[in-house]
């Protein structure tokens, strides 16, 4: 009889133990966990530490920690884009992983599939005054899987158009908004201008900026024609159709032919003032800063796909890896909620309909007026088109890029179409 | 008297002029050693526009002194400058505590299976960082080693700048008498002492270049630092090097190009001061045959 | 000279007398003796080499995803992968490329500038400073200073241009590339070779050249029979330096072409990198990493029989 209690006591008081183990394990629960305190998360990023925007994410982190006690401290730790994945690979596998960072989204499938990266929806549904339908539902695609999102965009750049309208004036040729009044605006009157322009004054007249080493460099262009190496699905090679080969010999010709556009590897910086025109990032036009030469901007020429606004984009992401996924997801719900997404929007183009404002997306830039935003934020509301991303994408992007530097970045390519056969013949294992 | 004086004036202006084109020739030969230099120094005092401008400008257009200041402001540099020191002193220390009494033992004392482990040690040396990265990563997280400097000291003074160093060590006791030795007594007091009182300081050229090319080797890391560390106040100066960006991520290269002629004028200004002693290390008196 | 390094007769076969009967006790002191000196470098080289050794050949045998966290055991597929790999047919000579021509020319011009900077001219000492300064730098910096000079339209064509060379894509021509890159880290390193050559060089005994120059040497002869055998144990060293030294082509490849185009400018221990660290494959990686041991090992047993060869006087 005694026995028989005590055994049965043991076995409830193993079930309750064990209950209160899986509790206490840091379930994903809505809020912290009652005995993680003094939590302290490391976030990863790649701006320098004396920059404005590490020093936005610090006092906004300051802010968190009022607001959350058990997270006592946020370091952020600076490293660069082609360190990123190296260092990302290494410390998820440690026993002191970062538990968050930023990502490109060009490694978006990836992380996502890998199951590397926590599902955030939940916890911003839950958050009170977030507004999960402010974010943009076309801007989050990538990092959504069904009801599931897996990390938040801070900074959706679309790609822009800039020139130095000295040069341009030097070679007597008509600028954009006259051509955009024409209804001239694409990319093959862009290609002749480019040719008259390196004819007349010498100078290089557009730069793709980085494109032997990054294709994505390529996109503005790519995008107008409805060209793209992949079909949606990221299964199938798309190099070697149509659209594809069209864009790609307007650009060979560019580069090998008029000698108008830069060459594959050449290390080149538009605003050191004398190219012609470059195709960057909008948050680059800071370094317009007291440029001694007339400049201007405008959306990337159309194609025959017509009007399509490239973008690209990084999210803020809490692995699953991390010691603190509770407080993970709550910073990642703080940083960008519509209060702090403000903040950050002065920095970086942010995808709630609530900021998506030329006023808002000017900041506090001393570059950048209203006006000359507007039609860029129009487009990207109407047109604006991620970057296409592949699950393996690391090793698609290595792959994509060594092909096209072999077969297409080179003088002689007599027939476009049969060398982006080999491109895709050498992609398509990676894409599954 | 004059006839002599005009003629040894002819001769040595003769030989002035016959040795124009032997310094023609040294000034060509440096030039491929000092020019990256120049240039290095050229591109610190230049705005990034400037120094990717095509032509190349050699002397800036606005000499920009911030850079050098920027260059401090942009990462903690002479805390990482510092790093990098402290990982010479300690890889150099550790390198000698194992190589002298090894390269001692497979020259003079020569137990069994002397050749073999010599040959292992020496398998070491040329196993470059790339291969044992993972392992070694792996085993530094178990140690709790990771974003510290006691990964990148330990295993490459273990695992390169000590073998080498016992390699020059062997060499350095080879060839000094091994009468000392005989005439010590047999208990190991003796011995010990022979080897560190009677034969030690006379390998000291030796030491001094063991103590220069752990130095070298360690100063030119790139991979380990790169991996084992991660905050920016740990961070070594080569990997420091690849960090100079602007608010976008690109490279500011011109206070990239500043920084590097920061980590370059400490050393000079050792190699200046100790270039006697520096040689005479090199010169490694094991050197001899 | 000579007569230093030769041990008295009665003292050698004593040694090698007690060598071929190991149960003496003065064999026994000795060994413990060395092995007691030896123990803390092969301790911790064993600790340290052997078990990294060893994991690495385990991870080989593993196809891991880091980003998955998932580990599964493949056995011998990724050496099979090794075989079938498409780049490994120009990483693999790449790699031999490297190692043979930069651990031979950099001998060979160490040499060369040593016996070109050993004249007795004034100033001198300049010209062997300049050449020794690159040595100073990192390799990191050095290389990223040689970025500007080699890329299109950098400080090199522009030089070029002067002499109206038109332009030429340094970094995208093959084996003019690698020999490039050869080009950089020989400058980088050159003046440490170039400086333990020259004091090997001047530590020869004026007698000895004198002597066969009396014997009807010309200086081709003196150079074959003195000068040579004289700094072998110094031309060993630097060898095995610039060896290793060939090994460092990784921040010049990382920096400079990322291995491109394709994989024209890759090294196996850059293709180690890549695979472990940027494209996820540490399984892979592992098994390339293997390889290059294996290389390495066979490296080895070729110096240390040239040793044995060459260098004059090594007993």
């Amino acid at each position: 009889m005694r026995t028989r209690r005590s055994i049965v006591a043991l076995g409830l008081a193993a079930v309750t133990a064990a209950g209160l183990l899986a509790g206490c394990s840091g379930a994903a629960a809505p809020s912290s966990s009652p005995t993680e305190s003094n939590i302290h998360l490391r976030f990863i990023l790649w701006v320098p530490q004396d920059s404005p925007q590490i020093k936005a994410f610090q006092s906004i982190a300051k802010d968190f920690e009022k607001v959350y006690p058990a997270v006592t401290d946020v370091s952020f730790e600076t490293t660069t884009v082609p360190q990123l994945t190296a260092l990302l690979t290494t410390q998820l596998a440690s026993s002191n992983p970062p538990d968050m960072s930023w990502l490109p989204v060009e490694d978006s499938t990836q992380f996502i599939s890998a199951g590397a990266l926590l599902d955030v929806a939940p916890t911003l549904k839950a958050t009170k005054g977030y507004d999960y339908n402010d974010l943009t539902p076309r801007l989050q695609s990538r990092w959504q899987k069904g009801d599931a999102l897996y990390g938040v965009p801070f900074s959706t750049g679309p790609m822009v158009m800039f020139y130095n309208k000295d040069v341009w004036n030097k070679a007597g040729v008509p600028d954009p908004s006259t051509l955009m009044s024409q209804g001239k605006w694409t990319w093959s009157e862009f290609a002749s201008i480019a040719k008259t322009i390196k004819d007349k004054t010498g100078d290089l007249a557009y730069d793709p900026n980085g494109y032997a080493l990054d294709w994505t460099r390529l996109l503005p262009l790519l995008d107008a024609y409805g060209a793209a190496p992949w079909n949606d699905s990221a299964t199938k090679c798309t190099a070697d159709q149509a659209p594809m080969v069209k864009a790609m010999t307007l650009f060979h010709d560019m580069v090998f032919t008029d000698k108008s556009a830069t060459q594959p590897g050449q290390t080149t910086n538009f605003f050191s003032g004398s190219i012609g025109a470059a195709t960057l990032f909008l948050s680059s036009s800071s370094n317009l800063a007291g440029v001694p030469y007339g400049w201007g901007m405008v959306r990337t020429p159309d194609g025959p796909k017509g009007t399509v606004q490239a973008m690209g984009q990084s999210s803020i992401v809490a692995y699953a890896a991390g010691k603190h996924p509770a407080a993970s997801k709550a910073f990642l719900a703080f940083l960008t909620n519509p209060e702090n997404g403000k903040k950050l929007a002065q920095y970086f183009p942010p995808t709630r309909k609530s900021l998506l404002n030329p006023e808002t997306i000017v900041g506090t830039s001393t570059i950048l007026t209203p006006e000359l935003v507007k039609p860029i934020v129009d487009s990207s509301l109407k047109n604006g088109q991620l970057f296409p991303v592949a699950k393996d994408a690391a090793n698609v992007a290595n792959a994509l890029n060594q092909a096209l530097t072999q077969d297409v970045y080179t003088p002689d390519v007599p027939d476009m179409k049969a060398a982006l056969t080999k491109v895709c013949d050498a992609i398509q294992p990676y894409l599954k | 008297m004059r006839a002599e004086t005009t003629r040894r004036q002819r001769q040595r202006r003769l030989l002035v002029i016959r040795r124009v084109p032997m310094y023609a020739l040294l000034c060509l030969v440096s030039l491929a050693f000092i020019g990256p230099i120049l240039w290095m120094l050229s591109g610190s005092l230049k705005s990034t526009n400037e120094i990717l401008r095509y032509p190349p400008t050699i002397v800036p257009e606005h000499v920009q002194w911030s850079n050098y200041l920027l260059v401090f402001v942009n990462q903690p540099y002479l805390l990482q400058f510092l790093n990098s020191v402290a990982v010479m002193a300690g890889v150099c220390a550790i390198t000698l505590v194992l190589s002298v009494p090894a390269g001692y033992a497979l020259s003079k004392v020569r137990p069994r299976g002397g050749s073999a482990i010599f040959l292992l040690l020496l398998s070491g040396i040329f196993i470059p960082p790339e291969a044992t990265i993972v392992p070694l990563y792996r085993m530094a997280d178990a140690l709790g080693w990771l974003d510290s400097l006691t990964p990148v000291i330990v295993f490459t003074a273990v695992l390169t700048t000590a073998p080498i160093a016992t390699f020059l060590m062997r060499q350095a006791f080879l060839v000094l008498p091994t009468e000392f030795q005989e005439a010590a007594t047999l208990d190991g007091s003796g011995r010990l002492r022979t080897m560190l009182q009677v034969y030690l300081p006379l390998t000291r050229p030796s030491i001094a270049a063991a103590v220069v090319l752990s130095c070298w080797y360690s100063w030119n890391q790139f991979l380990e630092p790169l991996v084992y560390l991660r905050s920016q106040e740990h961070l070594t100066v080569s990997v420091a090097l690849t960090r100079y960006l602007d608010y976008n991520g690109e490279p500011t290269w011109g206070i990239q190009m500043a920084a590097t002629t920061l980590s370059l004028l400490p050393v000079l200004l050792v190699f200046v001061f100790a270039q006697r002693h520096v040689v005479a290390g090199l010169t490694a008196g094991g050197l001899k045959s | 000279m000579t007569g230093t390094t030769r041990r008295p007769v009665p003292a050698a076969s004593t040694l090698r007398a007690s060598r071929r009967h190991p149960r003496s006790s003065l064999d026994r002191d000795r060994n413990g003796f060395g092995y007691f000196l030896l123990a803390p470098q092969v301790i911790a080289f064993t600790a340290v080499g052997l078990v990294a050794l060893g994991w690495v050949i385990w991870l080989s045998l593993n196809n891991i995803n880091v980003l998955a966290r998932s580990q599964t055991f493949v056995g011998l597929d990724n050496y099979a992968r090794i075989l079938q790999d498409p780049n490994m047919a120009t990483v693999l000579p790449n790699t031999l490329f490297f190692v043979v021509i930069i651990s031979v020319s950099n001998t060979v011009i160490g040499l060369l500038l040593a016996l070109l900077m050993n004249q007795k001219l004034p100033g001198i000492t300049v010209f062997r400073s300049l050449i020794f300064v690159p040595a100073l730098v990192t390799m990191v910096a050095w290389t990223l200073v040689w970025r500007f000079i080699v890329q299109p339209a950098g400080g090199l064509d522009a030089l070029l241009g002067l002499v109206g060379i038109p332009e030429i894509p340094w970094l995208r021509s093959g084996w003019v590339t690698l020999a490039l890159f050869a080009f950089i880290q020989m400058t980088k390193n050159v003046g440490i070779n170039m400086i333990l050559f020259l004091s090997a060089l001047q530590s020869i005994p004026e007698e000895l050249s004198e002597a066969a120059r009396i014997d009807g040497a010309n200086r081709w002869g003196v150079f074959r029979h003195v000068t040579v055998p004289q700094i072998s144990a110094a031309t060993l060293m630097v060898f095995m330096l610039t060896v290793v030294g060939s090994f460092k082509i990784f921040e010049i490849v990382l920096l400079l072409t990322n291995g491109g185009p394709g994989v024209q400018t890759s090294v196996l221990s850059f293709a180690i990198y890549q695979n472990a660290f940027v494209l996820n494959d540490v399984g892979y990686a592992s098994a390339l990493a293997v390889l290059l041991f294996a290389l390495v090992l066979v490296l080895s047993g070729l110096i240390w029989q040239l040793r044995r060869r060459l260098v004059f006087n090594e007993s």
